[in-house]
């Protein structure tokens, strides 16, 4: 994604958000949503990243906005990931930022970046 | 257009053979018509294309050394030496038997580029120290927006960071490089000893094609101070055989021309020579263009922590690994390893003049590069995207090169920006018939 933005021509601080956010929405279906799909859709104003998982859902979507509040497994705290920074992380970077969550079901984590 | 670039092609060596097009850290040659062409915005210098080549048909070009004292009349002509000059004679030839064989060359002044060293060093660490205490009171992941700070002694670096890591950018060590400080402090000594502007000739001795380039086409100040670039395996060739009849003693001994640095600072010219001389714990030292490029990313996605300062070379080994040399890499770095520690003789004392010359920033902020960017128009560069994917999904993407593009995403790209056609495909071709 960040090579495509660059080849758009979208400004590098704005390719640098998006790319930040998206590792981190990654990362998070990744270690709790036993992975998932990214769709992302880029208009000549903003770039849309929806990053879905079947996962179990976030109980509490105010407590995981919360730096430092984390679920991760000891597995994936090994590896250097769980430090309870990604959700805060991505709120940082992006525009707009909507968590769609169902216990069982799964999450929709949907990010936009404007370009200007 | 203009050239940005010092790697050139021989055409009449070339065969079409599309090995160095597959090499090539930013995709900028094809063959065309059984010939490879560089693309003039998208070169570095990186001299990949030079080391891949079988036929020998690249090579780093630079200026004519006859160039060097023609039209001489009154000019002073001032030589300005990489300390990787040193490292392509064994031993015992002595860096200052080198340096007055350069002078007998017919050079007015010999500059050592390492005098720059001792202020630009000092520069680096005070600007990593003050980014550190800047990110002092920041978690992790924060510190990761500002460190690691990215020094910008190799001009091939720098230029991959303005094509293709952007983001980059305002981590570079924006300092004026050593080769340019040293030019404009002999010129404005010279010029302080009463020598009109006009009649002064700056000539660096360089290990690498980037120097040249930055010559005509300097990154982060207004107009270089190089006269010319010569290569070093070039006064290598004409010192060579007179350098053991030197009489060191004599040659430079209270030499009022010859300006020297004290021998530490010479270990710059080897990967991590600077690191350890900025005397950062956290840092880290990378060479070689691809591996430069995975720290690279490493870095634009904040996954580099604990690090605060990045040391690139394009040239494995350093500048000692650039493809103007004459002795491997290897040899070199254990002669400038020796070199560096060197106890500098009585005679040679009074050369040692580096107090005087200061470490500046950058005057110009770097210009972009779009080569990378399919259209200044994000309407027209989606649409061309599109028409990319599209053409992506019937080449057959085996990524031959029998097209002269590197990859099937690269002809695709070249198809839609009018630069290559379908009927480039060899493989395609087959099928129809």
């Amino acid at each position: 994604m960040k090579k495509s933005l660059m080849r758009l021509g979208v400004s590098p601080a704005n390719v640098k958000r998006a790319a930040i956010a998206m590792y981190e929405a990654e990362i998070n279906a990744v270690i709790h949503g036993g992975g998932g799909v990214a769709v992302v859709s880029v208009s000549p104003t903003e770039v849309k990243i929806e990053i879905i998982d079947q996962g179990p859902g976030i109980p509490d979507i105010d407590q995981a906005m919360v730096a430092g509040f984390s679920t991760a497994p000891d597995t994936a705290r090994e590896m250097g990931f769980g430090a309870g920074m990604g959700l805060p992380n991505i709120k940082k970077n992006v525009d707009s930022l909507n968590i769609d969550s169902k216990p069982a079901v799964g999450t929709t984590v949907t990010m936009t970046v404007h370009f200007n | 257009m203009d050239r940005l670039h010092s790697v050139s092609i021989i055409p009449d060596l070339c065969v079409g053979c599309t090995n160095c097009i597959k090499g090539c850290p930013t995709e900028a040659i094809r063959v065309r018509d059984g010939k490879a062409v560089i693309d003039d915005i998208r070169c570095i210098d990186c001299s990949e294309c030079i080391r891949i080549c079988p036929y020998h048909a690249k090579y780093a070009k630079t200026d004519n050394y006859e160039a060097v004292f023609q039209n001489r009349k009154k000019l002073k002509v001032v030589a300005v030496v990489s300390p990787v000059l040193y490292t392509q004679f064994a031993r015992p030839v002595s860096r200052f038997a080198v340096l007055a064989a350069v002078k007998s060359l017919g050079f007015d002044y010999v500059y050592e580029e390492s005098i720059a060293y001792a202020s630009y060093l000092d520069s680096i660490k005070a600007q990593i120290l003050e980014a550190g205490e800047a990110t002092s009171h920041l978690s992790s992941d924060e510190t990761m927006d500002i460190l690691p700070l990215v020094s910008s002694t190799c001009p091939v670096v720098v230029r991959l960071i303005q094509m293709k890591y952007r983001t980059i950018i305002p981590r570079l060590i924006q300092l004026v490089p050593p080769m340019e400080s040293v030019a404009s402090f002999a010129r404005q000594e010279l010029e302080a000893d009463g020598i009109d502007a006009s009649l002064i000739r700056v000539v660096y001795f360089s290990p690498c094609p980037a120097r040249n380039t930055q010559k005509a086409f300097p990154l982060g100040i207004a107009k270089s101070s190089v006269d010319l670039v010569i290569s070093v395996h070039e006064v290598y060739s004409r010192i060579v055989r007179t350098i053991e009849d030197i009489n060191v003693g004599e040659a430079v001994g209270h030499d009022s021309t010859i300006r020297c640095s004290e021998s530490v600072y010479l270990s710059c010219a080897a990967i991590g020579g600077e690191s350890e001389s900025v005397g950062v714990s956290q840092f880290l030292t990378v060479d070689g263009i691809k591996n430069v490029m995975d720290i690279l990313n490493e870095i634009e996605s904040e996954h580099l922590e604990g690090i605060s300062f990045v040391e690139p070379f394009a040239c494995f080994g350093g500048c000692v690994g650039g493809p103007m040399t004459v002795m491997n890499r290897f040899t070199a770095t254990s002669r400038l390893r020796e070199i560096a520690f060197e106890k500098i003789p009585e005679s040679a004392q009074d050369c040692i003049d580096q107090d005087k010359i200061f470490s500046k920033k950058w005057s110009e902020e770097l210009p972009d590069n779009k080569a990378m960017q399919l259209s200044d128009d994000i309407v027209q560069a989606m649409s061309k995207y599109d028409q990319i994917d599209q053409l992506l999904s019937i080449l057959p993407g085996l990524d031959c090169g029998a097209c002269g593009a590197p990859s099937c995403a690269a002809m695709a790209e070249d198809i839609v920006q009018g630069r290559a056609d379908f009927s480039d495909c060899i493989i395609l071709r087959k099928g129809d018939k």
